[in-house]
């Protein structure tokens, strides 16, 4: 067993033995407000702090990935790429395609999405699914220890501009580690179960899990299915992965217009128009300050268990 | 440059691909969908580029990409392939005239956007200098890109890590009387290089010796282990880019020694053929030069706009790795 916290640090610093090259261009991605990681008291030499420039920071670390030096930029709070979302969805998510595949850019943005409570509007984006929309670019949202494990393998060791979409939230929870990083690239059934199945991504797979439980002690038996690589989406594994399910809710942070969970809810009853589905998400709203307020907006493990409810009629 | 002739004629030659590509290309502009930028009267500062890059050093270009890469050596029929959106094109139809590259030639990508680029190069020059790599990075753009906050943040990011980019500034911005242009308030766009401490100057790029002596001695310093450059390359606006596609409305060009109208004295290559003829070089020499590049360029625009149109079929290849 393992926290969330300690398989990213864990993960991160095989990443840095593997690849003695591999450049952190900006603190540490347990930053802010998680206990520290120690990388920067590690490896000073791995990691270079650049001025608050956040448009010359995402360019030149898209410049470097084409000239063969990987990075990985901890953004922190992920509006803080809004300065560098140039760089980001119009540079590296293109160059493999607009070189005709003469060159390619496999650099890492990783960057804290969704509600850290009391963050406010301007720091508690759901900016993944903004990026989702940007053919070229790898969006991955880990949930569980595993899976940011493999999600930072993936995103180190692959070819393609990553965007690690992490939740300040998530790193006391603890699940179990595999010796070796875990596929995130194909959805990954975390609970079993013949009443509903939940799919989700990042915090909210922990409500999902916490939602599941609710309804078990009242009898209701409810699977939960991780889809932590939101792009490219496995499409076939995802509708192969919720066949047998009549009842699939889609549960994501994300406001509901052009989320990644909205996507997935269309290619499954596109696929399978006979399923019945429902799309939980927050709601149109920013991130107001006030916890009561804000809890109006998110999907919580109880609002999660009433929709799951109301949609099998129990 | 001038003291060794065979460089010389060289440099000539790169002049004559880089303005003989784009006179073809305007000539036919009605093949062309969408807009391309041509590079006449730049053609001196791609040649001082083709003549100061080693093998090691990268290139970012931009939107105006042709000339550079003519004047690199780049094949003219992959260029015109893939501007003509057909099969064969080194983009495989998926860049077109904005982005074309040449990795061969030190050009792995191509960011048409006003600074992208230049902020790109930052971190290729900071990938040579963390993996210990040899040569230096060439970042080239446009008056236009100086107003861009990106700039200043890259100019910064540059001086402060100390990293060898040479910035080129191929400004064709009209003379203004207390502005450096229409749309910047300082007085000269290398004075906003030098505040954040790059070693900055402007050249006059329509003198090939002049943009060839200052580019190459940049690119020295840079290699002698110096933090980043800029050049503020002048040239004469082309009469031809007054429209939104380019028009040869001065014609093609005519190589003479005789002195023509207001354009032809800044026209870069009018005026080495001038030079080079009161050095003692035949007109008649440089002319069968000239020939040579002109027949070339057309044979290659003509097999590449009777090549096969790009395959669509492929056109969901390549986006992820």
């Amino acid at each position: 067993m393992a926290t969330y916290h300690e398989a990213r640090t864990r993960a991160l610093e095989r990443a840095l033995a593997e690849d003695p090259a591999l450049l952190v261009l900006g603190g540490s991605l347990s930053l802010p407000f998680n206990r520290d990681d120690g990388l920067a008291a590690r490896h000073p030499e791995r990691i270079l702090l650049p001025p608050i420039s956040e448009f010359a920071t995402a360019a030149a670390a898209v410049g470097a990935s084409i000239a063969g030096l990987r990075t990985l930029v901890p953004v922190s709070t992920s509006s803080f790429l809004f300065y560098g979302f140039a760089p980001v969805v119009n540079e590296a998510a293109n160059v493999r395609y607009l070189s005709g595949g003469a060159a390619s850019a496999p650099v890492t943005f990783h960057m804290m999405c969704g509600s850290r409570r009391g963050g406010g509007a301007q720091h508690e984006h759901t900016s993944q699914a903004m990026f989702q929309n940007v053919p070229g670019l790898r969006v991955i949202a880990p949930g569980t220890p595993a899976s940011v494990d493999g999600a930072l393998h993936q995103a180190l060791t692959g070819e393609d501009p990553t965007i690690l979409i992490d939740h300040i939230l998530l790193a006391p929870f603890e699940g179990e580690l595999a010796e070796s990083p875990a596929d995130v690239s194909a959805p990954a059934l975390l609970r079993d179960g013949g009443d509903a199945l939940l799919v989700s991504y990042s915090l909210m797979l922990q409500h999902c899990l916490q939602a599941a439980r609710i309804l078990a002690e009242e009898g209701l038996d409810v699977a939960v299915l991780e889809v932590a690589t939101l792009a490219p989406l496995a499409v076939a594994e995802l509708v192969e992965a919720t066949a047998g399910h009549g009842s699939v809710l889609f549960v994501d942070e994300s406001r509901a217009a052009g989320s990644p969970a909205s996507h997935m809810l269309a290619q499954v009853v596109q696929a399978r128009p006979s399923t019945r589905t429902r799309l939980v998400c927050t709601l149109d709203a920013p991130a107001p300050f006030a916890i009561q307020l804000l809890d109006e907006l998110l999907p919580t493990p109880a609002r999660i268990a009433a929709e799951t409810r109301a949609l099998i009629g129990a | 440059v001038s003291s060794n002739p065979a460089e010389r004629l060289e440099r000539f030659a790169a002049m004559l691909r880089a303005r003989r590509f784009d006179e073809t290309l305007i000539e036919h502009a009605e093949l062309v969908v969408g807009v391309f930028h041509v590079s006449i009267g730049m053609e001196a500062t791609a040649a001082a580029l083709a003549l100061t890059r080693g093998p090691d050093d990268l290139v970012m270009l931009n939107h105006r990409n042709h000339g550079a890469l003519q004047a690199l050596g780049s094949d003219p029929e992959a260029m015109f392939r893939e501007i003509l959106g057909r099969d064969g094109g080194r983009q495989r139809g998926r860049g077109g005239s904005l982005h074309l590259c040449d990795p061969e030639h030190g050009v792995p990508y191509t960011s048409a956007m006003v600074a992208g680029g230049a902020a790109l190069a930052v971190g290729m020059a900071l990938a040579r200098k963390r993996l210990r790599r040899p040569g230096i990075v060439f970042a080239f753009f446009g008056d236009g890109a100086m107003n861009e906050g990106a700039m200043h943040e890259s100019l910064n990011l540059s001086s402060l890590w100390q990293l060898p980019v040479l910035f080129v500034c191929e400004s064709n911005a009209r003379e203004h009387a207390a502005h450096a242009t229409a749309t910047q308030a300082a007085r000269s766009l290398h004075e906003l290089a030098a505040v954040h401490q790059v070693a900055a100057k402007a050249v006059d790029a329509a003198d090939a010796d002049a943009i060839t002596d200052a580019m190459r001695e940049a690119a020295a310093a840079l290699r002698a282990g110096g933090g980043p450059g800029f050049l503020e390359a002048r040239t004469t606006p082309w009469p031809g880019n007054a429209t939104f596609i380019p028009r040869l409305s001065s014609g093609r060009l005519e190589l003479t020694c005789a002195d023509g109208d207001a354009w032809s004295k800044a026209d870069p290559i009018l005026r080495e053929t001038r030079a080079l003829s009161a050095d003692g070089v035949a007109l008649a020499d440089l002319l069968a030069i000239d020939q040579a590049i002109d027949e070339r360029m057309r044979d290659a625009f003509e097999r590449a706009a009777a090549a096969a149109p790009a395959q669509g079929a492929h056109a969901t290849e390549g986006v992820w790795g």
